[in-house]
């Protein structure tokens, strides 16, 4: 029985035969053991029993952090494949934090965005009036110079227009110009500029004369035309030759049966200006006469 | 005169506004005559009137009308033989036997208080006795008109013959009327024919104007385009009351004299304490009036007259080929009568 426990006890407790026995057995004054039971021989088996076992039982908590490390490496690699995987990320360097952000880059590439929640959206209300109001002034600024542009171009036709009604009549005035034609043209040409100052009122080929919004009027308030106007500034700016009256088949007058009008003469005296006057047969011809007159005085 | 009296100065200004009044379209729908009838014939003549300043007392005018009815056939002559009578003008002298006048006085008082001046008060006196002595003389030519018309040659068309009457019944007045008076005019020997009426053919002239654009309007727009014609709407139809009056005329069948006896210009008479002068007529070109200009005491007021005085003739054209045919002729919207 003896050398039985003695060899359980060496296997288990991993000592050899004498190591157990001296645990066992009292020792001899001499050092030898004996066969009486050491009565400390179970504290002795158990604190080698302790070395044992600790001998036996690893760092639990390196252990537990060993693996639980390894776990979650093995864990994590096998998201991150499955997230590369679905958001099709091919950079595989990419981990951890840096792989979650691609991921949800990729994720909000695709995710579509509902529609109706976009629309009532603040930022989206606020940007949607921006860009109608825009879209309005722009509008509006085309509207306003295409306006501005048409009646540009109403009022430059308008004056053209009534420049060369000008033109025809400043000629039935017959007014006397240089013999050089540059030289009358240029003469014409600025007196007609006069006319573009003005706007033009009515349909005929005779408006009336608008001057910063309102129409000119005479003493009477009457309205004043083109060929009125024409003739008072004509009768500022030029001499003019006066036609002798015309004939007509109807009336015998002072006895001939019709003179041309080929006359080339401004009134001389009073008189004369009366003679023409009172025979001129139409309002066209007076008012030649009278701004030939005119003209005559003023000059002298 | 003496000084408040209406000058020649005075007067030219007048006449410089009664211009001025002319020309404002409102003024002047007062003061224009409705004489479309006379302006019809005063385009349409040919004749050459001439009046008279040499001794001949009794006659006013000379009208020297063009004659081609001197022309007739005869048997065939040798080559060399070749001597025709000279083709020329007749000339006629005449007596001119129209004559009226119209005026207006002007207080002096009246003239220095109103708001408005003299000259533009005499402005207004001219153009309203311009209106009256227009109006009168267009009355005296459609008068006239009917002493002259003749007898339709034409006597088996559309229209019926009656006297110098060619009636012609409402449903004929159609575009088509106007070969109708194609035809008149040939047989009637009108060299030169055109149209001078009431208001018969007016609304259907006016209507084709419109309907030209359209492709049935081209058409009738032709027709009426085929003769020349003119409208007045108010003397010829209140002339011949109640008929509707056409004329189909020949160019040159009429002519209009007239005769001034004053000078152009303002011409004092102190003797007479009156001004003579001419007046245009607004609305006539080339005719003018007799002008007499005169002051009186009047009570305690100085009383300014002034008076409008129209001399002249009207007259057919003796020359036509035909007796009886006087390039004038009458027709008449409606039946015959029975």
């Amino acid at each position: 029985m003896k050398e039985l426990l003695i060899a359980f006890l060496s296997k288990t407790l991993n000592l050899d035969t004498e190591s157990v026995a001296e645990l066992l057995y009292k020792k001899s004054d001499e050092g030898k053991l004996t066969e009486e039971v050491n009565p400390e021989a179970l504290a002795g088996l158990l604190a080698k029993d302790a070395e044992r076992v600790a001998a036996i039982k690893p760092n639990t908590k390196e252990f537990f952090d060993n693996g639980f490390k390894k776990a979650q490496k093995e864990i994590s690699e096998e998201w991150e494949a499955k997230l590369r995987e679905n958001f099709g990320i091919t950079n595989v360097e990419a981990k951890g934090d840096k792989l979650i952000k691609l991921a949800k880059t990729a994720a909000a590439a695709d995710t579509p965005l509902e529609a109706d929640k976009v629309k009532v959206h603040p930022l989206y209300l606020s940007l949607e009036a921006e860009a109608a109001q825009k879209l309005a002034d722009k509008e509006k600024e085309f509207n306003d110079k295409l306006a501005e542009r048409e009646a540009a171009q109403i009022r430059e036709k308008l004056i053209s227009t009534n420049k060369e009604r000008g033109r025809k009549l400043l000629a039935s005035l017959n007014p006397i110009l240089p013999q050089k034609q540059e030289i009358a043209d240029n003469q014409i040409n600025d007196f007609l500029t006069k006319l573009e100052g003005f706007d033009y009122e009515g349909e005929g080929d005779d408006p009336i004369i608008v001057k910063d919004g309102k129409r000119l009027e005479n003493e009477h308030g009457h309205p004043v035309r083109l060929s009125q106007k024409v003739k008072e500034l004509a009768g500022a700016n030029f001499e003019f030759a006066v036609q002798t009256e015309k004939g007509n088949a109807g009336n015998g007058g002072d006895g001939s049966a019709g003179k041309t009008g080929n006359g080339v003469k401004v009134p001389a005296t009073e008189e004369e200006y009366n003679d023409l006057f009172f025979s001129a047969s139409t309002m066209e011809e007076r008012e030649s006469i009278t701004s030939a007159w005119a003209a005559k005085n003023g000059a002298e | 005169m003496a000084a408040g009296d209406f000058t020649a100065s005075n007067m030219r200004d007048a006449l410089i506004k009664a211009d001025n009044m002319w020309k404002d379209d409102m003024l002047k729908v007062e003061y224009e005559a409705d004489v479309d009838v006379v302006k019809a014939l005063m385009a349409e003549q040919n004749a050459d009137v001439r009046v008279i300043s040499d001794d001949r007392k009794d006659v006013d005018v000379d009208v020297f009308w063009v004659d081609a009815c001197g022309i007739t056939t005869q048997d065939c002559t040798p080559l060399c033989e070749n001597d025709f009578d000279l083709l020329e003008s007749k000339k006629k002298s005449y007596t001119l036997d129209l004559c009226q006048e119209v005026g207006f006085s002007v207080m002096e008082e009246q003239g220095r208080t109103n708001l408005i001046d003299m000259e533009e008060i005499v402005a207004k006196g001219i153009l309203m006795c311009s209106k009256e002595l227009d109006e009168w003389w267009a009355q005296m030519a459609v008068a006239k008109l009917e002493t002259f018309v003749g007898v339709n040659a034409l006597t088996n068309g559309r229209g019926t013959v009656v006297g110098t009457d060619t009636f012609i019944p409402d449903a004929s007045w159609t575009p088509s009327i106007f070969a109708y008076f194609a035809r008149v005019a040939k047989m009637n020997k009108f060299k030169n024919p055109y149209l001078l009426s009431g208001a018969n053919l007016y609304e259907l002239a006016w209507e084709a104007e419109y309907d030209r654009a359209n492709g049935e309007g081209k058409g009738a727009d032709a027709k009426l385009k085929s003769m020349r014609k003119y409208f007045d709407l108010l003397n010829i139809d209140t002339v011949n009351d109640p008929d509707m009056v056409t004329y189909l005329m020949n160019r040159g069948a009429v002519a209009m004299a007239f005769k001034n006896k004053h000078a152009a210009a303002p011409k004092e008479f102190n003797g007479a304490a009156l001004t003579k002068s001419r007046t245009a007529s607004r609305n006539l070109p080339g005719v003018f009036y007799d002008t007499t200009y005169t002051n009186v005491c009047d009570g305690d007021d100085i009383k300014h007259t002034w008076k409008f005085k129209v001399r002249g003739g009207i007259f057919n054209n003796p020359t036509g080929c035909t007796t009886g045919r006087n390039g004038i002729l009458r027709m008449v919207a409606g039946d015959a009568p029975v």
